[in-house]
């Protein structure tokens, strides 16, 4: 008895790091999360504005949200409550920073998005032409993976990653951003 | 004296300190080997760590059923000794419950970021309560599979954490302040590494003494090596100054990892492995308690002393709950530790020394 116990009692314990809905207040099964694949950034000094498509299956099944804020912080929180189910960030393949954002702000949008543990730091950083929002609105990721992929080779070098323009602008040299081709290009087949 | 209080070996005893060391350090070492050259810090002071090893071993060599609480009450006397060793139990209880405070904040940030560390803290006390309870050579026995899983674990990890670091600056930039770096390497490494000194208070239960002063060296070189490894990857990864401003930087990083495409969120298993540290810190910190409370009013090791501790800890911890613990860390447990750990082995083995010169029957 005393061995099934000592047995039973850790093994009923270690249960509690599970994802059961009745262990911890606020687990979450996975349909209760909406998995995001790709994050838009426009900041022009006053307002900030996240835009982002939730990863599925069919290209019908994409959604988009958008959320807004004077800070970084409160436009994530926006997009967290426009978003029916739980936002999950810490899948994005890559993050668009508009043409308005300058490299400090994208540095510190990052970090406020770290600092949340809601990005990993091999996530892409890009930089679009004009606002980022719309080549969220209009493409899906694979157009926008294809066309950045296409510029990677032609520029021979590889995008940056979250963590070097993070820690580029910690150490003062900030990472240079690939720069995304227009609109009408990610548009066309 | 029953047959299972000879038990632990001593490569027993290294894994428990190695294993036990790299709970506190991978939250605390890299905020302190934040800057230039850091990663040095955790080698330059294992030279002073093994030789404290060193000096630890020689205290109770000669002396086959004393651990180093026997040689604090035989070398400076029992009324000294024994408020020395009542001193380090209640030490060993704050340290415990700070630590359980640490380990629960870091389960809760790293892997359930929309929960309070509470739950984590009670669970990760109350197994440690129920295994000090026990025997030693349980916990010891345990201490070398969960030696293994976590060498396993790193050499998973570690690995695959090498992409996307900067490596120039953090090899080019080594020597810049190699006194700062030995002092932040002495902050940094004073709590982790002194645990090898730490160990030596079971001492009187391992059979095979003549092994114990070497493997504890070698448990001590490995930790101060992977430690090293850690806080260099780091470095290259982050840079000194973003390391410096990250919590959990080590599960950070290996958030963004990707094994082949197949596997990602490694924190998790990050997570879950450091948990096996995390026990085994805090059972040894209670089963250190309770042996030297034993030994400070002279009665018999039983268990329920180890109820009596873990009961305490978990009062201290959630007492100090809502205090900043890295601040605690820094200013107070850190420094104080520091001395604990650095300063008594030399004076015991001077003191042991300086007797068998004089051919005192001590």
């Amino acid at each position: 008895m005393k061995k099934f116990l000592l047995f039973f009692l850790p093994c009923a314990l270690l249960l509690l790091s599970g994802c059961g809905a009745l262990t911890l207040p606020s687990s979450r099964q996975i349909d209760e999360w909406e998995v995001a694949d790709l994050l838009a950034v426009d900041f022009d000094g006053e307002k900030a504005t996240f835009t982002t498509i939730i990863r599925a299956d069919k290209e019908e099944d994409r959604s988009v949200y958008q959320g807004a804020g004077d800070t970084f912080e409160q436009a994530l929180e926006s997009l967290q409550d426009v978003c029916p189910k739980r936002l999950l960030l810490e899948h994005l393949r890559f993050v668009l920073f508009g043409e308005e954002v300058e490299a400090q702000d994208a540095a510190r949008c990052l970090e406020a998005l770290l600092r949340q543990g809601d990005v990993r730091l091999s996530a892409s950083v890009y930089q679009t032409q004009g606002k980022a929002a719309p080549y969220v609105e209009d493409s899906t990721v694979e157009t926008l993976s294809g066309i950045m992929d296409e510029e990677q080779a032609e520029k021979k070098q590889p995008a940056a990653t979250v963590v070097e323009v993070l820690r580029g602008s910690y150490q003062g040299t900030p990472a240079e951003l690939n720069v995304v081709k227009e609109r009408e290009t990610v548009e066309a087949p | 004296m029953k047959r299972h209080e000879f038990e632990l070996s001593p490569r027993q005893l290294a894994a428990m300190s190695v294993v036990a060391a790299l709970s506190p350090a991978i939250t605390l070492l890299p905020r302190r080997a934040a800057l230039p050259g850091g990663f040095w810090a955790p080698l330059v002071t294992g030279g002073l760590y093994l030789l404290l090893v060193l000096c630890s071993f020689y205290t109770v060599k000669h002396h086959p059923k004393d651990g180093l609480g026997d040689s604090f009450c035989r070398l400076l006397g029992k009324p000294l000794g024994g408020l020395l060793l009542l001193g380090y139990a209640l030490w060993f209880l704050v340290l415990c419950a700070a630590t359980a405070g640490l380990a629960a904040q870091r389960i809760a940030d790293t892997a359930f970021a929309t929960e309070g560390p509470l739950l984590f803290l009670v669970v990760l006390l109350g197994l440690a309560t129920a295994m000090a309870c026990g025997r030693l050579s349980t916990l010891a026995r345990a201490a070398e599979i969960f030696f293994l899983i976590m060498g396993l674990g790193l050499l998973l990890l570690l690995p695959f954490s090498l992409q996307g670091g900067d490596w120039g600056p953090a090899f080019t930039s080594a020597l810049d302040q190699p006194g700062t770096v030995f002092l932040c390497g002495l902050g940094g490494v004073a709590w982790t590494a002194g645990l090898p000194v730490f160990v030596f208070f079971f001492a009187g239960q391992a059979a095979h003494r003549e092994r114990l002063g070497r493997d504890l060296s070698w448990g001590a070189a490995i930790l101060c090596a992977v430690l090293a490894l850690v806080a260099l990857i780091l470095l290259a990864t982050f840079g000194p100054n973003l390391l410096k401003t990250l919590d959990n930087s080590f599960f950070t990083l290996v958030k963004g990892l990707r094994l082949f495409g197949a596997l990602e969120r490694m924190e998790s298993v990050a997570v879950s492995v450091w948990v096996y540290a995390d026990f085994l810190l805090l059972t040894m910190l209670l089963h250190l308690g309770r042996r030297l409370l034993a030994q400070t009013v002279h009665r018999e090791n039983r268990w329920w002393l180890g109820l009596v501790c873990g009961i305490a800890a978990l009062g201290l911890a959630l007492a100090g709950s809502t205090l900043d613990l890295n601040a605690l860390f820094r200013d107070v447990l850190e420094p104080v530790t520091f001395w604990l750990t650095v300063l008594p082995p030399p004076l015991l083995a001077a003191l042991e020394w300086l007797r068998r010169r004089r051919g005192e029957k001590v």
